[in-house]
């Protein structure tokens, strides 16, 4: 079966006055159908880029090369009127921050209805918000029509989420992009949009690219994980085995910096500096966790590793780890294998 | 057993849109150690951290700072408990000045409560919190957020507190940066022996910090005792549900059941 996303060797870099800055390096991955990839990173990886990218959300200020094909066709050379009908129905995307993404001074039914009218999914009001009803009904919202006639500020930001969920998927579409979806949330409502995901997935089996900086979050909902440092993936594969068997030093000391029950106070164990912020210079011919890894020899500067295949699906951009490294995850997720 | 260095007592608080922020909120911050206060957005715990600082002024109920009553006292008679009661905000970007350097801002914090600092007991102190001399003159913007908020941790100790008010003070930091400040924190708290209030949303950082936590929902406070306890045997069935609703504990019943 080929994969129903297929990104190869996307680059993204963004002009700034005479400055390039390369936001997304040679980055490949692949979505199968009903399957969800994780791209997990800090602020500055390029995780969301690399999202943006793929729904080719950016203007001319921004240079994308490589190749994004969904299930077969190639959506970079695209011409821009036939991505706009490929947005929103079949590629669609939910937002982090719902509430910048509902008009706040239009009724909720009203910006529903809009949108089914210009995807062509209802003709007249009463049919569209029929839909709009029975949407709201799909995402878990008890009272659809009570909620059409509300103003985005009159409800919670869960409710807000739960309606950009439902506009996202009006269409069924084949691929979900999600930017941080539950970052905005409480932990209680966050469990219950993170299920409310699952369960569309299940319905419609579309695939699904979630964005996060959270394990938590990336654990509960991800089959597959790509780890992002710098623009590029530094390690990926199925989720419990890179969590739990991680190849690159960056993401077994991701895992080891969370709070986890049982490390006294005072005495994490942080990774050292910073992840590089936006703009600033990455040298191509060296390992760009160099200056924070604790496995660094003297080759990491002198030699960039590539992505490279470790066992069963995983692979990791490391040449000096050749086994899997111990963290406190390990433990845990013994107890799944 | 001696008084605690903080106690609020049943303090109340009603904006003027109706919010009741707080209900009747109670708890106890002894020195040297630190008060987890956990809770959804809307539970009171932002409204509670401003009551602390006297930002906020309560409707009824009693502060009392190292046996001094401060609901009721004028704005201008606490610059001595100011000195005494610090914070550190969510927001390292927003708490400083832009326009000035993070020494002058750190020197203006010292001027407003009357401590006597110079220029190099500031950077002796942004050394020890990790901010080379060299970092101490750049401005805001030319620092990173973990770095800002090493400075923030900086400007609260140069008065000499013994109480900090952490207002979800690692939330905005990336997790491997966050790790460093967490560690700091303790650090401080070791060696300097100041007391915490630490607000957050997140619960394994609050459960890694905290002695004692005080669990919110709704202006109230629903559930409050040492940390341990609270994550081993809550009583409350908000505070259960609140726990079993992080993608940890959630994982783990999927794997028990």
């Amino acid at each position: 079966m080929t994969a129903r996303l297929e990104v190869r060797d996307l680059n993204v870099s963004f002009r700034r006055g005479e400055r390039v800055i390369s936001a997304v390096r040679g980055v490949d991955l692949e979505a199968g159908a009903g399957r969800t990839l994780v791209l997990l990173g800090e602020s500055g990886s390029g995780k969301s880029v690399t999202a943006n990218a793929i729904l080719r959300l950016y203007g001319r200020s921004a240079r994308i090369d490589g190749s994004v094909r969904l299930d077969g066709e190639e959506l970079l050379s695209l011409p821009e009127k036939r991505m706009r009908a490929l947005r929103g129905r079949t590629v669609s995307m939910v937002p982090q921050d719902p509430s910048a993404a509902l008009d706040p001074l239009r009724r909720v039914g009203d910006q529903i209805v809009e949108v089914l009218g210009l995807w062509g999914v209802a003709r007249g009001n009463g049919a569209a918000r029929r839909i709009a009803a029975g949407l709201l009904e799909r995402v878990g919202i008890a009272e659809p029509e009570r909620v059409l006639r509300s103003l985005p500020f009159e409800l919670s930001g869960g409710m807000r989420q739960r309606i950009a969920i439902a506009i996202a998927v009006a269409c069924e579409p084949r691929l979900l992009i999600a930017d941080e979806p539950t970052t905005a949330l409480d932990v209680t409502v966050q469990a219950k949009v993170l299920d409310l995901f699952a369960e569309l997935q299940r319905a419609n089996n579309m695939s699904m690219i979630v964005v996060t900086h959270d394990v938590g979050v990336a654990r509960m909902i991800g089959h597959d994980i790509a780890v992002m440092y710098a623009g590029r993936i530094v390690e990926s594969g199925p989720m419990e085995q890179v969590l739990s068997a991680p190849r690159h030093p960056y993401t077994a000391g991701l895992l080891e910096a969370l709070p986890t029950p049982g490390i006294p106070r005072g005495e994490l164990r942080a990774i050292p500096g910073r992840p590089p912020g936006p703009g600033e210079a990455i040298p191509d011919d060296a390992c760009a966790f160099v200056t924070r890894c604790a496995f660094a020899v003297a080759s990491c500067s002198a030699h960039r590793p590539r992505l490279e295949p470790v066992g069963a699906g995983q692979s990791a951009a490391c040449d000096v780890i050749d086994a899997p490294i111990a963290t406190a995850f390990s433990a845990d997720t013994a107890v799944v294998a | 057993m001696s008084a605690p260095l903080l106690r609020v007592t049943d303090v109340v608080k009603r904006y003027p849109n109706g919010v009741l922020a707080a209900d009747h909120v109670s708890f106890a911050v002894d020195a040297g150690r630190t008060l987890g206060i956990v809770g959804e957005s809307g539970s009171g715990k932002s409204t509670t951290a401003r009551m602390v600082l006297g930002l906020v002024v309560p409707d009824s109920g009693s502060i009392v700072y190292d046996g001094r009553e401060l609901v009721g006292r004028r704005k201008g008679s606490l610059r001595d408990v100011r000195r005494e009661v610090q914070v550190v905000p969510q927001n390292p970007q927003t708490s400083f000045n832009p326009r000035a350097s993070i020494v002058e801002s750190i020197r203006f914090n010292a001027r407003v409560t009357r401590t006597e600092i110079g220029r190099d007991g500031i950077l002796e102190m942004l050394e020890r919190v990790g901010i080379a001399p060299g970092n101490a003159v750049k401005y805001p913007h030319e620092l990173s957020g973990g770095q800002l908020q090493r400075c923030a941790i900086a400007r609260a100790l140069v008065t000499g507190p013994r109480l900090v008010v952490c207002d979800e003070a690692v939330s905005a930091l990336d997790k491997s940066v966050q790790a460093q400040v967490l560690n700091l924190l303790a650090e401080v708290q070791r060696d300097l022996g100041v007391a915490y209030v630490f607000i957050s949303h997140d619960l394994a950082v609050v459960e890694h910090i905290a002695d004692d936590v005080v669990v919110m929902s709704r202006g109230r406070v629903v559930e409050s005792g040492p940390a341990a306890a609270i994550w081993a045997d809550p009583q409350e069935e908000y505070t259960r549900t609140l726990l079993d609703a992080t993608p940890e504990k959630r994982l783990e019943r999927l794997l028990v059941s």
